[in-house]
């Protein structure tokens, strides 16, 4: 339950950091604010590395605990 | 009697590629333009200098997308919108230059591959696609702020280049970014899911430490120094007086940095 706890937060961080790079390109970048883009920018950088994080270490317990299933508690 | 020097079969190609490429952007971008990328590529191949096209192509590249030349001149009316055959033949000019330059640098150029021919073809053909895609992305895609990000623009209505560079070079650089950003995702979490149990273990071990190490080295640091005697203490307690300055320093500019978004929304 957590490794699906912890995946789906992944993505729902991936796809926040996603929209952050969006809104940054799309709203800020092309209005050529470019100070805004930039604080955005390093606020999207930051959610989406720990989207990707959280993605990888649900992905490898996944994989790791389906090859060994843990009998008891999981 | 002194041998005659011979000039390599490759090298006369990549100066025919080169001397095309410069005359298309001299034709169609300016002479200022077409001349330096002429120089660039000539120096290349004598110097033997592998990078060389690789700024050729993206001199060539910014000059073709952003049809004002070097120096940027504005263009009068609505201006081509569609590639020309003089941009054709640039483009497959590029790939002759590209295959000559780096054909001349191989030890062993003497016989040339089987099925050379072919892949110029094609490597013209996906430069030439490739080329219409980007020009086409530059002269109608404009960025629309009313009803979306992006517009189509109606052939009528589109401009070379002029007031809208920049947005145009952003989206350009933006596009190329979040589709290289999307690619290298999609790649990674293919990479992520074939993942062997030893493999997802070894990465649940290298995650552990990574999260732990600082803590771990922190703790181990006490633990050695509660073993020593003690030192005596001195005057001041540096190291937090640097990290209270720090922290001032950067709550300041965070909150600098807020005011003047709130006053650029206002």
């Amino acid at each position: 339950m957590a490794v699906w706890l912890r995946e789906g937060a992944g993505w729902v961080l991936l796809g926040v950091g996603l929209a952050a790079f969006a809104v940054c390109y799309f709203v800020f970048l092309l209005q050529k604010r470019v100070i805004e883009a930039a604080a955005l920018g390093a606020i999207g950088f930051i959610v989406f590395r720990g989207g990707i994080h959280l993605l990888k270490v649900a992905i490898a317990a996944r994989a790791a605990a389906e090859a060994t299933p843990v009998r008891g508690r999981r | 009697m002194s041998k005659p020097t011979i000039i390599p079969t490759d090298l006369i190609i990549g100066f025919g590629g080169a001397a095309v490429l410069a005359v298309g952007l001299v034709a169609g971008r300016g002479a200022l333009a077409g001349g330096l990328v002429g120089v660039l590529a000539a120096f290349g191949l004598v110097a033997r200098w592998g990078p060389a096209p690789l700024l050729v192509l993206a001199a060539a590249a910014y000059l073709s997308l952003f049809t004002g030349g070097l120096p940027h001149r504005e263009v009068d009316g609505r201006g081509p919108v569609a590639p020309t055959l003089l941009d054709l033949l640039t483009a497959a000019a590029a790939v002759v230059y590209v295959g000559g330059h780096y054909r001349s640098l191989r030890p062993d150029a003497d016989e040339p591959p089987a099925d050379e021919l072919a892949g110029l073809f094609i490597g013209a053909g996906a430069a030439v696609l490739a080329g219409v895609a980007g020009y086409l992305l530059v002269t109608r895609v404009q960025p629309d702020y009313d009803r979306g990000p992006l517009r189509l623009l109606r052939v009528d209505e589109a401009t070379p280049t002029g007031d809208q560079l920049f947005s145009r070079a952003v989206m350009l650089a933006g596009l190329l970014g979040g589709a290289t950003l999307l690619a290298a995702l999609g790649l990674w979490l293919a990479r992520l899911n074939r993942l062997t149990p030893d493999e997802a273990r070894q990465l649940l071990l290298d995650t552990g430490w990574q999260e732990s190490r600082r803590e771990l080295a922190r703790l181990e640091t006490w633990r050695a120094a509660a073993r020593r005697p003690p030192a005596p203490k001195g005057p001041l307690r540096r190291g937090c007086f640097v990290a209270v300055v720090i922290g001032l320093l950067v709550f300041g500019g965070s909150f600098l940095g807020f005011l003047y978004m709130l006053s650029r929304l206002n």
